[in-house]
């Protein structure tokens, strides 16, 4: 079904949900085009439709999405994703005296159940989340660069069981709101009935904390949250009894993220941040290799002499830090009374940087020999460039309201440097220093670089619209 | 010389190792090696040493081993060549004292292969070859030079000698690996970058497989005559490589090549029982690697404790690399492979078609594979720019006319009169808005000491070709240019006719194709030429819409359906090859597979 037909059955479905059964009804479809290159593409579309409604205390809630994400990568092999998802949702909320509680499952399968308490003057809330369930997390296919080669395509199916536990304590003195909150994801590893299918052992701790005030005729908000996980992802190989390790990559992240956005009026201003570093570790130890080919042949001749005759193994250790600032402000003209027109134009300016720094030991084995090379890979991109986003939003006010909306955002580039850095060592010669000018790894060999920019660049109009490009249509209905 | 042009030349000299050559009939320069007297000993069971000094002098040997085979992985060969000299006497010494000692044995084994590389032929072999690869980078482009030794020896005869010396040490070594493989319990340790390795049977019969396979590999090379010299000189290579292979003497070589009674793939009667019992040795190969494949099931019934110092491990866990039921499958499709060697068996094809294949009648073919050929006729070298199909005419000079290829023979007879001329390419260039019979031409020469490039607006008159420099170009051959002024060349009536009073081109469908030889069927009657063939077919209408709009044709390709109207074989089962195909069956096979290469989408 083509993307504009989707759109209009959700907008039907939410009006006729709207006016049938609730006084709260929502319908929504955007799309983000991140990239769309000759060796990189990203987009990702959803749409949902909320419903709800209130009966004293008590509130129902149900809701549909839909989500498709996919990209690609290609660096001579081809590594593609694609997910796509159709989540129904539903849940209540009670609210009590100093409580409240609230259950809600949807079809990922997962469920999670919140139980809050709270002052009746809303001075101080607390609150406690857990949740369980999966989530299917898609297929991630490596496509080899030549059709023939003796492993041409393993396509793995990646699902993660999860147990989410968080604690929240928010407070509202006087002006002041501050906030501080607590999660913590943990994923377990499990065994589908797949040929082949990614495995993930996971622990996220999740802190955060906000302050907000409002002022007389504004309001200042900021917080900050501190994300930290440790995580395995283990690449099976399944047949019948067997089940063989072909890929073993453990990794640490974390994220630092800070934001401070202010009101005022038909202004609204906003500055964020984030710094984004992680790891992946290489273990000598034998069936911990990060790629070890073999075990993931299918049943073959080729696969069974291939253990005697060729054996490859690969070990990686890698290191990224990216960092990313965003700062903007956008501003409503609304036209009207009963119905109101306001466009919004916003403008944000960013500045990103990001690299990666990759090591790989390849171990070779024929028969009785063995054969170790080393290849290293820094590649660095700097950005800046601005968002400018464009919105309008159609309202009619009254016992019946109704709000549309549609809004476009276009990223622009000022300047964009891209480069590849090949640092393969010389095993036997001695370690060279970078060049001026090159940043180098600081333990490699003689190093080239490569202007990767090539594939950044392109005419106007192939950029726009399909690089750094999202849209997205609403609209709501109350009553 | 083009790097193409060293490729074919490195590539006949390197890649003679695979397949040799040579005329019986001819004198020194290629002759076939003589065949190899095959060595006959027994080896005995396993047996420890007891003596300490002996021991050591197997430790130290062994040592070596692990040294040869690191150097050979590290691809030292020269110094690999000198350890291997040294650690074949110490393991012989060892064997002299005791003689059913398997680890001295699978040493010694192991050294015979690697002191292949000390083998004054084999060695000689190396040496010339890395010559000619010197030669090649120093821009040498003689192919006389490149793939002629010293001595007016082939460097092909040389790689057969070379082959020829190696199949004893292979026998040698499989003797003592048979043995070897015989004994289940015997295991060799050693130690690799800290880590301890266990070699048992589930190794020593894959490497015993392997050396079935090479000495299947060098019967094969050492057996097949591919001397395309022409009475031991490559001039015609030389030629074609200078003339963009529009030659004479390059087209004659390849018509006398491929003529059905010449002896360019026939088996040298020498090696015929030799080359006739290459499926007995691949037999024996694929009979290893089940052997060692079965002993990975057998050892993994007791789980995977004994295995943990192997290559690799056999076991259903994660902690294993290969299940046994892997190995089982891997074993019962070989044994369906194995049976090809000896009769006809089902073989499934990537795109599920199923084919009957018999290998053992490949080996059978002795007398050259051209008699497998489709139903062919070459024409004379003097018709090869003749346009006869897959063409149309038209008055644009479009870059695929028949007449870039005599404008370029002229303007090659031009440029080859300055004593440094290496290399020539010429081509037209125009577009739909170039008016009818003019264009842009631009001739690109190489010379051994230069360079030289110029461009000319060109007309055609009455089938007259006019060069005027246009001033693009420039020269690097010490001031002189050859190519500043060019006559006036006449063309062929064949490519260039005035019909109705307009001057008009015989241009390709899509390709400029040489009219070199056309297929026929078996009483003999021309069915399609090779240049038709490739140029796909057009309809009248297509044609005349073409030439109407003063555009390029779009030709269709010939189907496969086509093609199986047009091309026949003597003996579609080639030789027995593929018992029972017929001609029917043949072309659906080929739709199906490459429907299924071209269905190949990721």
């Amino acid at each position: 079904m083509r993307t504009t037909k989707k759109i209009q059955l959700a907008l039907g479905l939410a009006f006729n949900a709207a006016f049938a059964v609730s006084n709260t009804g929502l319908a929504d479809c955007g799309g983000l085009f991140l990239l769309h290159l000759s060796d990189k593409q990203f987009s990702a579309k959803s749409c949902s439709i909320k419903d709800s409604f209130t009966v004293d205390n008590f509130n129902v809630h149900g809701a549909f999405h839909h989500i498709a994400i996919q990209g690609r990568y290609t660096e001579g092999w081809h590594i593609k994703g694609l997910n796509k998802l159709n989540i129904a949702n539903a849940g209540f909320e009670g609210h009590f005296k100093n409580f409240s509680l609230g259950v809600n499952v949807n079809t990922l399968p997962f469920v999670s159940s919140t139980v809050s308490m709270h002052r009746k003057d809303s001075l101080f809330t607390a609150s406690a989340n857990i949740a369980r369930g999966s989530i299917n997390l898609g297929n991630i296919s490596w496509i080899a660069e030549r059709e023939n080669d003796i492993i041409n395509k393993i396509s793995a199916d990646w699902e993660m069981h999860a147990l989410y536990r968080a604690l929240s304590a928010n407070s509202k003195i006087d002006n002041h709101y501050i906030g501080l909150s607590l999660a913590h994801v943990k994923t377990y590893p499990r065994n589908p009935e797949k040929t082949y299918y990614i495995r993930d052992s996971a622990s996220v701790i999740i802190l955060g904390a906000n302050y907000g005030h409002q002022f007389n005729k504004s309001r200042l908000d900021a917080g900050y949250t501190y994300t930290d996980a440790d995580m395995t992802l283990y690449g099976i190989y399944h047949s019948e009894e067997s089940r063989k390790r072909f890929m073993y990559m453990p990794m640490e992240i974390s994220l630092h993220m800070l934001y401070a956005t202010w009101k005022l009026d038909k202004l609204r201003t906003h500055l964020e941040y984030a710094h984004l570093a992680g790891k992946l570790h290489s273990n000598p130890n034998r069936f911990y290799e990060t790629l070890a080919l073999n075990r993931a042949l299918p049943a073959s001749v080729i696969k069974g002499i291939s253990f005697a005759f060729l054996q490859k193994t690969f070990r990686a250790d890698a290191d990224f830090n990216a960092f990313a600032i965003l700062g903007g402000a956008s501003y409503r003209w609304p036209h009207g009374r009963r119905y109101v027109f306001t466009p919004i134009a916003g403008l944000d300016v960013f500045g990103a940087s990001g690299k990666i720094n990759f090591n790989k030991d390849i171990e070779t084995t024929i028969l009785t020999t063995h054969q170790h090379s080393n290849e290293k890979i820094l590649r660095k991109i700097n950005s800046i460039g601005s968002l400018l986003t464009l919105e309008c939003e159609f309202r009619k006010e009254g016992p019946v309201s109704i709000a549309l909306q549609y809004g476009i955002s276009q990223l622009i580039p000022f300047y964009i440097d891209y480069k590849d850095y090949d640092a393969n060592e010389n095993k036997d010669g001695p370690a060279h220093s970078s060049s001026p000018g090159n940043p180098g790894t600081g333990d490699s060999g003689t190093q080239e670089v490569k202007d990767k920019a090539g594939s950044l660049d392109g005419r106007i109009s192939d950029l726009i619209f399909r690089n750094g490009f999202a849209t997205h249509l609403g609209i709501s209905v109350r009553f | 010389m083009k790097i193409s042009n060293k490729l074919i030349a490195l590539a006949l000299g390197t890649c003679s190792f695979l397949a040799g050559c040579s005329d019986s009939e001819n004198p020194n320069w290629a002759k076939p090696a003589d065949t190899p007297t095959t060595p006959t000993f027994s080896a005995f069971t396993c047996q420890e040493v007891t003596d300490a000094t002996v021991a050591a002098e197997l430790e130290t040997a062994k040592s070596n081993i692990k040294e040869i085979l690191n150097e050979l992985g590290e691809n030292n060969l020269k110094s690999a060549q000198v350890i291997s000299a040294n650690t074949k006497s110490s393991f012989k010494s060892v064997l002299d004292k005791y003689p059913a000692n398997c680890e001295a044995q699978l040493g010694y084994a192991l050294s015979i292969i690697t002191d292949l590389m000390n083998n004054t032929k084999i060695k000689s072999f190396i040496d010339t070859v890395s010559n000619k690869v010197d030669l090649a980078d120093m821009d040498i482009d003689d192919f006389n030079q490149l793939l002629v030794a010293g001595d007016g020896k082939l460097l092909t005869s040389m790689a057969q000698e070379a082959m020829a010396q190696a199949i004893p040490s292979l026998d040698s070594a499989i003797i003592y690996m048979k043995n070897i493989v015989g004994d289940d319990k015997f295991i060799c340790h050693y130690k690799v970058d800290n880590r301890d390795f266990e070699l048992d049977r589930g190794e020593f019969a894959p490497a015993l497989a392997a050396m079935f396979v090479a000495k299947a590999v060098l019967t094969f090379g050492a057996s097949i005559n591919i001397d395309v010299s022409n009475n031991g000189k490559y001039d015609w290579m030389n030629d074609a490589d200078k003339k963009d292979g529009d030659s004479k003497v390059f087209a004659d070589q390849v018509i006398a090549l491929m003529n059905k009674g010449s002896s360019f793939t026939t088996v040298y009667d020498n090696w015929k029982s030799r080359y006739k019992d290459i499926p007995n040795l691949l037999d024996s190969a694929i009979q290893f690697v089940e052997i060692g494949l079965q002993y990975g099931i057998e050892e993994s019934k007791t789980g995977t404790q004994t295995q943990l110092n192997d290559p690799y491990i056999v076991g259903d866990g994660e902690m294993a690399d290969v299940s046994a039921r892997d190995f089982q499958k891997a074993i019962d499709s070989l044994e369906h492979y194995r049976k090809t060697l000896h009769t006809g068996v089902d073989v499934t094809l990537p795109g599920g078609s199923k084919v009957t294949v018999n290998l053992a009648k490949f080996f059978e073919i002795t007398d050259g594979w051209q008699d497998y050929l489709p139903y062919h006729k070459f024409n004379d070298y003097s018709e090869w720019n003749t346009p006869v199909e897959g063409f149309y005419w038209t008055p644009q000079l479009h870059d695929d006319t028949h007449a870039e290829f005599e404008i370029n023979r002229a303007v090659r007879a031009q440029a080859e009169k300055n004593e440094n001329f290496d290399y020539f390419y010429g081509h037209i260039y125009s577009d739909r808005s170039t008016p009818a019979g003019t264009a842009e031409y631009c001739a690109d020469v190489e010379l051994h000491r230069g360079y030289m490039y110029q461009c000319y607006s060109i007309s055609v008159n009455n089938c007259v070709v006019t060069f005027e420099p246009n001033g693009d170009g420039y020269v690097y051959n010490e001031g002189k240019n050859v190519l500043e002024t060019l006559p006036p060349v006449t063309l062929n009536s064949s490519i260039c006719q005035i019909q109705n009073g307009v001057q008009v081109f015989a241009t390709a469908y899509d390709d400029f194709v040489e009219n070199a030889f056309y297929f026929t069927d078996a009483a003999g009657n021309k069915t399609i030429s090779i240049q038709g063939l490739l140029n796909g077919k057009v309809d009248e209408a297509r044609l005349s819409n073409a030439q109407q709009n003063n555009k390029r044709v779009d030709p269709d390709e010939y189907t496969l359906d086509d093609m199986k109207k047009l091309i026949y074989f003597p003996d579609i089962t080639f030789g027995g090859v593929l018992p029972g195909m017929t001609a029917d069956r043949f072309w659906e096979i080929l739709k199906t597979e490459i429907r299924n290469d071209e269905a190949y989408d990721w």
